[in-house]
């Protein structure tokens, strides 16, 4: 490690940061992950300027059409421009939450889902870890006992039960994600608590949510940041199933699944573009995080 | 030495190793000049980071993907390695060559009986018939020594001992017959008396086979028992290089003369407070100055200019590269300075005084009369040992117990230090924990200044806390990475209340100075240190609660010698400069006998002597501080003594031998009558000697005395007078 001059605790960080960067460039598969997801962020938040339509405006003249000056993407059967559609559904996905017909949260479906999900599994996985003995079985037992369900039936029993909409989305994202990253804190964590700082804090008489807290969590989070990527990708992915089989987004929402839903019937007859772009969006956008945390990884490890 | 054949094993010469990183191609070694013959062997000595084990990979072509020998040649058998095509490197690594690493548990397979390994080394490479290849095999293990070696060829590996398996590993690497055999640090992770008894092993194996060794270590010591040649390596390159007895005797090169004047002797004066330390340190691959002399900004010549009579050798220290110079014949140094410091005696340093050195009055050998910080009394401290029966789980089954500490009574008076030595397992450090609170007592009483400690720490009153702090072993660990070295000392400062708020960041820099660092590592991170200055910044957050009793647990096992000494230094500057009072834990005897007041030798749990440090380390001794002590590695060839070796394995703590403890592995025992019946059948009494120094021992201390003297060891009687 090279003796760094700077004195400054502005400087060290920016030397961090730069590292980070660093790790980025030198990693063409993550750079290529970075750019695919960067493209999908940049057109979910500027949607509104990069379209004249909006997402629910129908024409009744041109449905279902291939690709054309008016609609570069084309149109769905009810005429509404596929262009338009998509961008508004990766805003759905990526950018905001909507609560209510009045009340949208910034940060999208799939990232809230996601967060949620850290929260609950970090503290129920740093609470396991770190105390051990019955309360670890007893969360641990529990935690297995949801991951024994498959997935997309969990998906499906909770939005059935609790209702279709976006914060529903987002609940039952959070509910299957929790399991997961639960195990991954856990495991961190049984690791850093043998560290002597951990004995140094309890040394100090510390509490034992400070240890948790302050003392482990933040160096958990070199995994984290690369599952929770990972995670959004595993969202996108039950969200697109969900819609598909008419649990997302209520209609008319600009919803990847439910759009290749209703596109499907129309790929036979000649009309395959309704339900390939939502279908190419999900799969880029999926593909593109997986392949930033990959390379993250893989290059972190390298110099390490 | 036997008859040397004209080819020698293996002739390296200029050899130099870079390593591709992200931004450049790093030099790790450069100019490597040594040369193996039969029956010989090299030692390379020197600190972490000087490019040891890169050699010994450079010469199996272990570099990895980013590593490359750019220069230089490697003959084996007069045969040049560098540039042959893998393949057939890999033919002559496989018959002639043979490495034995560190840690044995990772260098041999968990899932593979030994039998099964040891057997395939010789399957693989040859034609040998299963049958005979176990045989072999069997035969091999004999020669190392291994008692019961058919039945050990039947078993796993975690059910034989450490220095068990380091003996498989090195018959593993004897089975084919190898020209040349590597040894990386094979006895660091061993305790001192198994290391004793490898380092044995490796003595009587060089005159057996007529092997060339290559013996890589970080430890004076060790390298003087075993070499006949040794190097000296300084951040990638040789920087002197001679037969071991005239190296040691006549050191010319400032960095080899710093090394060995940084080790605290068992035969150093009581009454030393510093070691000599070398300033700096290693400095970083990439950015060692190619067109200087690599030590020159640590050199204590070039910058105080010692002893120096003609000045005008410096002049070149820093604008030229030195190039090996002969001192005498076969033995060179890199140093403009050449034979110039050979006029000085090198155990010539300054060495400080200590201003306090405890007395004992006369006829007080309990101690009564001195002010005790801490008393404990039948300390006891077990852990239940999981059994996953069934009819334990019902309760049917008698629950047993690992008995880490067993009635252990200590007191350690105020402003003293105390040192507790022993070997891994003795349970030294169950006992700190238990004294800290990290673990709950079974049984016994401790107090500190009369306030109860059996209570664990969450449970404790904050101002109690605040009077016990730990200063721990891993410098890596020590740490948390994740905040910044002033937010790590501010934290306990803040949660004490020591000082008001505005004045945390000065007392911060207050106790950073006082561990003789800069104020600017107030905003750096863990990462960002070498291990000897996270080690001070631990020491300092120990400092920050100001506590009365400071617990190091091994602070300087995981360190470098110059670094260590460093520390040691200011461990005794705070103890002098503040009246601190220490526990100290180590498993390094002379570096106890440094720093400690007092000594207490444990084993099995148990503690067996006790005493002031001057009294511990002349005879009578324990018998197993007689072995403990008889195993320490010196850094003197002419001193090659016979240790003792302790027969058998650490007995496990959950099945403790009756009577005395130390009765199953005890070498003395055979003096009382009937063999030592009475060690198997009566636990011994303390035998209370002069000025509080006890031993726990069925022999008289007068016998104990003679039989030590009776082994020769006046050297150390001389030592502490």
């Amino acid at each position: 490690m090279p003796e760094k001059v700077e004195t400054n605790n502005a400087k060290t960080k920016k030397v961090r940061f730069t590292d980070m960067f660093a790790i980025l460039l030198s990693s063409k598969i993550a750079m290529v992950g970075l750019v695919i997801v960067l493209f999908w962020v940049f057109v979910a938040l500027f949607a509104p300027y990069l379209t004249p339509y909006t997402p629910y405006e129908q024409d009744w003249k041109a449905p279902n059409q291939g690709p054309s000056a008016e609609h570069i993407l084309g149109t769905d059967e009810l005429g509404r421009d596929l262009w338009t559609r998509l961008i508004y559904g990766a805003r759905v996905v990526l950018v905001v939450l909507p609560v209510s017909e009045n009340i949208s949260l910034p940060g999208g479906t799939a990232i809230w889902g996601v967060v949620v999900a850290l929260l609950i599994g970090a503290t129920l996985g740093l609470i396991g870890g770190y105390k051990g003995g019955w309360i670890d079985e007893l969360v641990m037992r529990l935690l297995d006992a949801m991951m024994a369900i498959p997935v997309i039936l969990l998906y499906l029993i909770i939005v059935v039960a609790i209702g279709a909409s976006a914060v529903n989305v987002v609940i039952a994202i959070s509910i299957v994600g929790v399991p997961g990253i639960a195990r991954l804190v856990r495991s961190l964590t049984l690791d850093i608590k043998t560290r002597e700082y951990i004995r140094a804090a309890e040394t100090r008489g510390e509490s034992a949510w400070f240890i948790m807290f302050v003392e482990i969590l933040p160096n958990t989070r070199g995994p984290i940041i690369i599952d929770a990527m990972l995670r959004i990708g595993y969202a996108i992915f039950a969200m697109g199933t969900l819609g598909f089989l008419g649990l997302g987004m209520p209609p008319p929402s600009p919803d990847w699944g439910s759009m290749v839903a209703k596109g499907r019937a129309f790929i036979l007859t000649g009309n395959p573009y309704a339900a390939l772009w939502p279908s190419l969006a999900i799969a880029s956008l999926v593909v593109g995080l997986n392949l930033l945390a990959d390379g993250i990884r893989e290059e972190s490890m390298r110099y390490q | 030495m036997e008859h040397t054949s004209d080819i020698p094993v293996l002739e390296v010469k200029d050899l130099a190793i870079s390593y591709q990183t992200r931004k450049q191609m790093v030099p790790a070694v450069r100019g490597v000049n040594f040369t193996v013959r039969q029956g010989q062997t090299v030692g390379i000595v020197g600190e972490s980071g000087c490019g040891k084990s890169t050699i010994a990979f450079g010469i199996l072509d272990f570099l990895g993907s980013n590593g490359k020998v750019v220069g230089g040649s490697i003959k084996f058998m007069g045969k040049e390695m560098v540039g042959t095509p893998k393949g057939e490197l890999r033919k002559i690594r496989g018959n002639n060559i043979s490495m034995v690493y560190q840690d044995p548990m990772q260098a041999l397979n968990p899932s593979l009986t030994i039998g099964t390994q040891l057997t395939e080394v010789l399957t693989a490479h040859t034609d040998i018939g299963e049958k005979e290849a176990w045989d072999r095999c069997i035969a091999m293990l004999e020669r190392v020594h291994m008692p019961d070696a058919a039945n050990v060829m039947k078993r796993y590996v975690h059910m034989i001992s450490g220095g068990q398996q380091q003996r498989v590993v090195i018959a593993m690497a004897l089975l084919n017959n190898p020209s040349l055999l590597i040894m990386d640090e094979p006895t660091t992770a061993l305790d001192v008396t198994v290391e004793a008894a490898v380092l044995d092993l490796i003595e009587d194996l060089k005159k057996d086979f007529n092997t060339g060794i290559i013996f890589i270590t970080h430890n004076l010591g060790v390298v003087a028992k075993v070499s006949d040649r040794l190097c000296v390596m300084y951040a990638g390159e040789m920087v002197e290089q001679g037969p071991i007895d005239h190296l040691f005797a006549n050191p010319a090169h400032p960095y080899t003369r710093g090394l060995l004047c940084c080790v605290p002797r068992l035969g150093d004066n009581l009454s030393n407070n510093r070691l000599w330390s070398i300033q700096g340190r290693v400095p970083d691959p990439a950015e060692r100055d190619l067109n200087a002399c690599i030590y020159a900004p640590r050199c204590d010549w070039r910058l105080e200019g010692r002893h120096l009579e003609d000045k005008s050798l410096i002049a070149n220290c820093t604008t030229q590269h030195p190039e090996l110079v002969a001192i005498s014949e076969d033995h060179w140094s890199r140093c403009f300075l050449g034979r110039a410091p050979l006029k000085v005696p090198w155990d010539d340093y300054a060495r400080g005084q200590k201003e306090t050195v405890i007395q004992i009055p006369e006829g007080d050998d309990d101690l009564s009369s001195m002010d005790t910080l801490l008393n404990i009394q039948n300390m006891r401290l077990y852990y239940p040992e999981q059994n996953p029966s069934l009819r334990a789980i019902l309760g049917l089954e008698k629950k047993s117990y690992v008995k880490a500490v067993d009635d252990i009574s200590l007191k350690v008076l105020r402003g003293t230090t105390l040192g507790v030595v022993g070997e891994s397992g003795c349970g030294k450090s169950t006992m700190v924990k238990g004294i800290i609170g990290l673990e709950e007592l079974t049984g016994g009483k401790v107090d500190l200044m009369g306030i109860n400690l059996n209570e664990p720490a969450q449970k404790r009153d904050l101002s109690l806390i605040r009077e016990l702090q730990m200063v721990f072993q891993n410098p890596d660990s020590t740490l948390n990475p994740s905040y910044t070295i002033g937010t790590q000392i501010a934290r306990p400062i803040q949660k004490f209340k020591t000082v008001p708020k505005r004045k945390v960041r000065q007392e911060v820099e207050r106790l950073l100075r006082a561990v003789k660092l800069a104020s600017y590592y107030y905003d750096r991170y863990p990462r960002q240190l070498s291990g000897g200055e996270k080690q001070r910044i631990g020491i300092a957050r120990a400092l920050a609660s100001r506590p009365s009793l400071v617990i190091c647990d091994e602070p300087v096992s995981a360190l470098d010698v110059s670094v260590a000494a460093a520390v040691l230094n200011l461990l005794n500057e705070i103890k002098e400069g503040m009246g601190s009072t220490m526990i100290f834990i180590a498993h390094d005897l002379s570096v106890v006998r440094f720093i400690s007041d007092f000594v207490a030798v444990m084993y099995l749990g148990e503690i067996v002597e006790f005493g002031p440090v001057s009294a511990i380390y002349p005879p009578p001794y324990h018998p197993y501080s007689e072995a403990l002590l008889s195993s320490v590695p010196i850094p003197d060839p002419s001193a090659r003594r016979q240790s003792i070796i302790l027969s058998g394995d650490v007995p496990s703590p959950t099945n403790r031998p009756s009577g005395c403890c130390f009765h199953t592995r005890c070498p003395r025992r055979s003096v009382l009558p009937d063999n030592g019946k009475i060690c198997e059948q009566e636990k011994p009494k303390f035998q209370r000697l002069k000025n509080g120094h006890k031993i726990l021992c069925h022999i008289p201390a007068d016998q104990l005395t003679e039989l030590a003297m009776e082994r020769g060891d006046e050297r150390m009687m001389l030592s502490t007078a």
